[in-house]
């Protein structure tokens, strides 16, 4: 039967998400020695992708549910949201506080793929500019 | 007895020297018999990710693909590739490969699936992003040598 989502109104665009990656396969060193992260990293083979609401639970919470090879990263609501994707309340063995990115319409692979590139470039903007 | 002294075959030598410069200028334009430096320990890292299993990813990603890693295979031994930065390569979720390069402002991603389809995605940073298939070996070069700025 076809499930209807619904995107959190409690998950404001200002919240940050987190997401699992793993840095020797989801970013690409540099020739200065910085790494940056690629697309590969918001990609799954469901076309959504998995993230768990900053506020509601901790960086070491949302690690133990992977491996130790893995990091974590963050992206706002509301530059998913930007992208045409709807942010739903899935809670799953890891934490309660675990949400997945639903595109609002049929999306393309391409388009997918970028998507999970712009997401990819946000993050890497807001690290060279923190840093 | 003294031993007779032996002279040089002249001739023989001058034969040697033509074949050796004929035979450098037949190969010198077929550029895909130059190997990087990086190629071995692409294919290495290719090898590596044979030994991935489902949820590598711990999003439940697939593992990859025997059809994907021969295909990239093919690709980086029949490119140009020999000015080429090394790629970044990563297994995808669905069973694919993926390459990545970023050389300057342009950014490029070309991606392998499961069944040996190639697609592309070809960025400038900072800018927008265009998605794509790629057909052939040529289709691939031409992006190749988009992101070297030729």
């Amino acid at each position: 039967m076809h499930q209807i989502h619904r995107d959190a109104e409690d998950i404001n665009d200002d919240d940050l998400l987190l997401r699992r990656i793993t840095p020797a396969d989801h970013t690409a060193p540099q020739p200065d020695g910085t790494r940056i992260l690629t697309s590969y990293a918001f990609r799954e083979r469901s076309h959504e992708f998995s993230m768990y609401v900053a506020k509601e639970v901790t960086r070491e919470k949302v690690l133990s549910c992977g491996f130790e090879t893995q990091e974590v990263v963050e992206i706002r609501a509301g530059d998913v949201r930007g992208l045409g994707y709807m942010i739903v309340r899935d809670p799953d063995n890891c934490d309660d506080s675990h949400v997945f990115a639903k595109a609002l319409a049929p999306k393309s692979k391409g388009q997918i793929h970028k998507d999970c590139k712009a997401l990819a470039e946000i993050v890497n903007f807001r690290r060279a500019t923190q840093a | 007895m003294a031993q007779a002294l032996r002279l040089p075959n002249f001739i023989e030598l001058k034969r040697s020297r033509q074949d050796q410069e004929s035979n450098r200028r037949q190969w010198s334009g077929v550029k895909s018999l130059q190997s990087p430096a990086w190629l071995k320990e692409i294919y290495d890292r290719i090898s590596d990710l044979k030994k991935l299993k489902e949820d590598w990813d711990s999003y439940g990603g697939l593992p990859v693909a025997d059809e994907a890693i021969s295909r990239i295979r093919v690709l980086l031994s029949n490119l140009d590739i020999e000015d080429m930065p090394k790629p970044h390569v990563a297994p995808l979720p669905d069973g694919g490969i993926g390459l990545h390069w970023r050389v300057a402002d342009r950014d490029l991603e070309i991606e392998v699936e499961p069944n040996g389809a190639i697609h592309f995605l070809q960025t400038r940073v900072g800018g927008d992003s265009t998605p794509g298939d790629m057909r052939n070996l040529k289709e691939v070069q031409e992006y190749l040598d988009w992101a070297l700025g030729k």
